[in-house]
């Protein structure tokens, strides 16, 4: 997964948390920006971070940094910066179920890319197809009667 | 290479059979005779339906309320229409009947809609291909399946036709899937999503415990990690 994606990927999530985030990309580089004031009822994530980040022209300092734990409805996350050559190169979060099934790690959010950069499928390997309504049977009949020929 | 078929024995056979055609002769709108089939013709009636159809109902309804109206049992000509839950309940049902009858692994596939236990006879996960949405004779991407992803179901415009009810006036995803713990889950998370496009994304993957993989009418995608590893 891109930085841009898993960046976009934390700001849509603290975005529920009320946290004050927004993303804006400048001269190629994704820069990560962080309100102070939040409400009173959520903390400020990425206290080591950054406080004040205006487009595009501030540097960060090299490092990793690990923001204070978050508190939400549906439990709780911690996110970790990595900066590299003054550029956020690495962005995750670790979310903590608040015991309802409504929770899950902000990691596995789907997030907007091109088609292409998708994971591909090698067909012989798969064992059943989800999609297919009227095609799973003759497509995978097919593909193993070819592939009793090979 | 030599095809290899499961096959069970008969009273599994005919336990899946039974809780299918149960199913069917009661909420399938194709048959004039069905309860379904009454309350369509008669909302009233649904105050005096079966302890089952008012539980599909209420499930239903939950469904609802958790996608932000993006699902509905209420099909705009005012007819209540459960099969978007039936067909997963239908699925699970399926899947206690073989795990009650000892099998615990297996793969079950419904109309393109996938719950699977345990693992492949290799040891191997049960991989799932998810069908290209520009070229339905190919594969575009695939999902292993894990405890936390047993069911995996996909919902496309292309087909059956137009058949999900659109909340929004432009048609933003052309197929959808969603893997989840459970099929119902899953399956009707997928629905909604393509019916309710990028917004009903946004608010069900906050609320729950799913990866999704959706392709947009513009040729823009939307995947979680998981598709792109």
């Amino acid at each position: 997964m891109s930085t841009r994606a898993k960046v976009a990927a934390v700001i849509a999530s603290a975005g529920v948390l009320g946290a004050g985030w927004a993303v804006g990309t400048a001269n190629g580089a994704t820069v990560a920006t962080t309100t102070t004031g939040t409400t009173a009822t959520t903390a400020t994530t990425t206290s080591g971070t950054t406080t004040k980040t205006t487009s595009g022209s501030t540097t960060y300092k090299d490092g990793t940094y690990t923001g204070t734990t978050v508190t939400h409805r549906y439990g709780s996350v911690t996110v970790t910066v990595t900066i590299s050559g003054g550029k956020i190169t690495n962005v995750s979060a670790q979310a903590l179920d608040g015991g309802d099934r409504r929770s899950q790690s902000i990691d596995s959010q789907a997030v907007p890319m091109m088609k292409t950069e998708v994971l591909s499928a090698n067909s012989a390997k798969v064992s059943t197809i989800s999609g297919a309504t009227y095609t799973t049977t003759a497509y995978i009949t097919s593909l193993q009667s070819a592939l009793a020929k090979a | 290479m030599r095809r290899t078929q499961l096959v069970f024995d008969v009273a599994t056979t005919e336990a899946v059979k039974s809780a299918f055609r149960e199913l069917e002769e009661r909420f399938s709108l194709y048959r004039e005779d069905s309860e379904a089939s009454a309350i369509g013709r008669d909302r009233s009636l649904i105050r005096s339906a079966s302890e089952s159809y008012r539980d599909m109902y209420w499930d239903a309804v939950a469904w609802l309320a958790a996608t932000g109206g993006a699902f509905t049992p209420h099909r705009p000509d005012g007819v209540v229409d459960l099969s978007g839950v039936v067909k997963a309940r239908a699925i699970e049902a399926a899947g206690d009947i073989l795990v009650a009858h000892g099998h615990e692994d297996w793969c079950l596939n419904a109309g393109g809609d996938v719950l699977v236990s345990g693992a492949q006879a290799s040891g191997d996960p049960w991989s799932v291909g998810i069908v290209d949405p520009d070229d339905r004779g190919q594969l575009w991407s695939r999902i292993d399946t894990h405890p936390g992803r047993m069911a995996v179901a996909t919902s496309g415009v292309q087909e059956r036709g137009e058949h999900v009810w659109r909340m929004a006036s432009e048609n933003t995803f052309t197929q959808v899937t969603v893997a989840a713990a459970d099929i119902e889950t899953a399956d009707v998370l997928a629905t909604a999503i393509l019916g309710g496009g990028i917004e009903t994304l946004q608010l069900v993957q906050k609320a729950y415990d799913i990866d999704v993989l959706a392709s947009a009418a513009d040729g823009t995608v939307w995947a979680s990690p998981v598709f792109t590893a």
